[in-house]
């Protein structure tokens, strides 16, 4: 699945790195026209207060609002369960507003009320689940179609499910524990997600970083999707003709839209999908054979 | 069962604390500003560390009430200020509920040999390092967060790169050390043993690395964004700026946006002048906040 994480503040690296280990595309989503793809969507812990002013500034809450609505999973830890709320305590601004809970925050006091504690979730097998909660937000009333799915000792809600949507006011995502995840990546299972059609030969993988016209809009992280952009960008060059280093910038130019053709150019001849000149007066893409020798190593 | 001041807990928070600017504020009427314009905390102080180097004199923890007026008047974590080895003024803190303390070597120290013994404290600790020896020690100690020093209130971003560059570049010289020559490494670091063996095996610090000390710009902040910090703290760079709630929100933007030149752009346009600042070359150096700390 590809699993986007909201990338405007807070520990989204954590999920990010999560899902990666379970083995799941996972994104880091800046932009609203990033959301497009997904399958599923986690708002991470941070501050609500810097987020959801991150969300306005950034025109991602109309977006959003229609992210949760289109069916796919959308999970808020602490700051996110907090904007997923249609009602909140003390946040001068409104958030996404789609969940029928009622969130009061930083409820349990300050940084030194901080604490861990472990529950049992109604929905994940296998015993305790071992919860850190960081100046975390208590979920005081829940309404239908919500339902409550984790409570402390004394009753307290900390974690809520509505259809397609999820809110936990802990962060499962500081520990090891990969069941929350899969439990929220489950929800999504059975539905069908939208797929978009991408431009011919390009893998699943590569879908946030393109747009409809096969422009690179992002630079991947992950070596191997680097990999599938850069033999993607060789396509744009012609057999047998021979280009200056001005006319390789233009190409590329057309072709991405992050300005860093020098990155992309250096990537196309290290990888061997184009020869130059030693002085570098000359590029031409190289022969298909060639291309396979250089990187299989 | 429910557990507080635990590890997990201290170091949490910061990792909340992520990808957002925290703020130097000196009133209530600042912290507001920091808050609207999306700070994730700010740090409460009597004066910014460029009035403090321009004013002299001994440099101590804020006044209680101050702190509290500005605990009240945000919902964002509030930070404050103890000097290094003073632990009275770190319990003081602790008291006043403030989310974390930073021992900070803009303050007098109050101890020229040792660091405040952290770890029986509830509230966390964010400390400052030049180096990663510096910042191992510090976590040993405690800390459950880090952040560059930079250098205080002079605008001038040259130390802080210098210090993150140092610290990813020693973390990458351990990552590739063979694991029996990191005994040696840690005793040239002067840092704790099983703290290098987290750096070899994780390839980073095992806390959040904020970067501090000199960033007066959104270009600034997203420059130590770029040499891998986790954050930026920004002191003086706000409130000297002919335009605090312009610059705050700049600054917050071009954190999130740290990739993306456009928007750096964008941001940056029509702020006015930032601060004005002191070249950190032109300093003494004795006038050097920076090497302070043990």
């Amino acid at each position: 699945m590809s699993v986007g994480v909201l990338a405007l503040q807070g520990d989204f690296r954590e999920h990010r790195e999560m899902l990666d280990r379970m083995g799941h595309y996972a994104y880091e989503i800046r932009k609203p026209e990033q959301l497009r793809d997904l399958d599923a969507l986690i708002i991470p812990g941070g501050e609500s207060t810097t987020i959801a002013r991150l969300i306005i500034s950034n025109n991602f809450q109309e977006p959003l609002r229609e992210f949760c609505a289109s069916g796919r999973p959308v999970w808020g830890t602490c700051a996110g369960a907090i904007l997923l709320a249609k009602h909140v305590d003390r946040l001068d601004r409104p958030g996404i507003e789609t969940m029928d809970i009622s969130v009061v925050r930083n409820a349990f006091g300050r940084q030194v009320d901080s604490f861990e504690a472990d529950l049992e979730i109604k929905g994940v097998e296998g015993g305790p689940f071992h919860a850190v909660f960081i100046r975390a937000p208590l979920i005081d009333a829940v309404h239908h179609p919500a339902g409550a799915i984790a409570r402390l000792e004394d009753g307290t809600v900390v974690a809520a499910r509505q259809d397609n949507l999820l809110a936990t006011s802990f962060h499962p995502e500081l520990d090891d524990d990969t069941r929350l995840h899969e439990y929220f990546l489950s929800i999504g299972r059975g539905i069908q997600p939208q797929p978009r059609t991408l431009p011919e030969g390009l893998s699943h993988a590569m879908a946030p970083f393109v747009d409809e016209t096969g422009r690179l809009t992002a630079w991947p992280v992950k070596e191997r999707i680097q990999r599938e952009a850069i033999a993607w960008l060789a396509h744009r060059f012609e057999h047998g003709r021979h280009y200056t280093e001005a006319e390789v910038n233009r190409v590329l130019d057309a072709a991405h839209s992050f300005h860093d053709a020098a990155l992309l150019r250096r990537l196309l001849y290290e990888w061997g999908y184009l020869d130059r000149e030693r002085d570098g007066s000359r590029y031409w893409l190289a022969g298909p054979h060639v291309a396979e020798d250089t990187h299989a190593s | 069962m429910a557990q507080t001041g635990t590890w997990a807990v201290k170091v949490g928070l910061a990792q909340m604390l992520k990808g957002g600017v925290i703020m130097d504020v000196v009133t209530p009427e600042h912290a507001k500003i920091a808050e609207e314009a999306g700070a994730c905390a700010v740090m409460a102080l009597e004066r910014v560390p460029s009035d403090i180097r321009k004013e002299g004199g001994v440099a101590r923890m804020s006044a209680p009430e101050l702190i509290t007026s500005i605990i009240e008047s945000v919902t964002i974590p509030v930070m404050a200020k103890a000097r290094i080895g003073h632990f009275v003024e770190a319990e003081v803190l602790q008291a006043l509920g403030v989310d974390y303390i930073d021992e900070s070597e803009v303050l007098t120290p109050a101890d020229e040999t040792h660091h405040i013994d952290k770890q029986p404290f509830t509230v966390p600790f964010v400390c400052g390092c030049r180096n990663l020896g510096e910042a191992l020690r510090r976590i040993g100690e405690g800390a459950a967060m880090i952040r560059t020093k930079g250098e205080a209130g002079t605008g001038d971003i040259v130390e802080a790169v210098r210090h993150m560059r140092t610290v990813q570049d020693e973390i990458r010289r351990i990552q590739n050390m063979s694991s029996d020559e990191i005994y040696t490494a840690a005793k040239e670091l002067g840092a704790p043993l099983e703290l290098v063996q987290a750096v070899k095996r994780e390839g980073r610090l095992p806390v959040v690395n904020f970067a501090a000390g000199g960033v007066a710009t959104p270009a600034d902040a997203a420059l130590m964004m770029r040499l891998g910090a986790d954050g930026v703290f920004v002191g003086s760079g706000i409130f000297k700026s002919d335009n605090p709630a312009a610059y705050a929100k700049a600054i917050v933007e071009a954190t999130t946006h740290y990739q993306d030149p456009e928007v750096i752009a964008r941001v940056s346009a029509g702020l006015g002048a930032a601060m004005r600042g002191i070249s950190v070359s032109s300093l003494q150096e004795k006038e050097l906040l920076a090497t302070r700390g043990w």
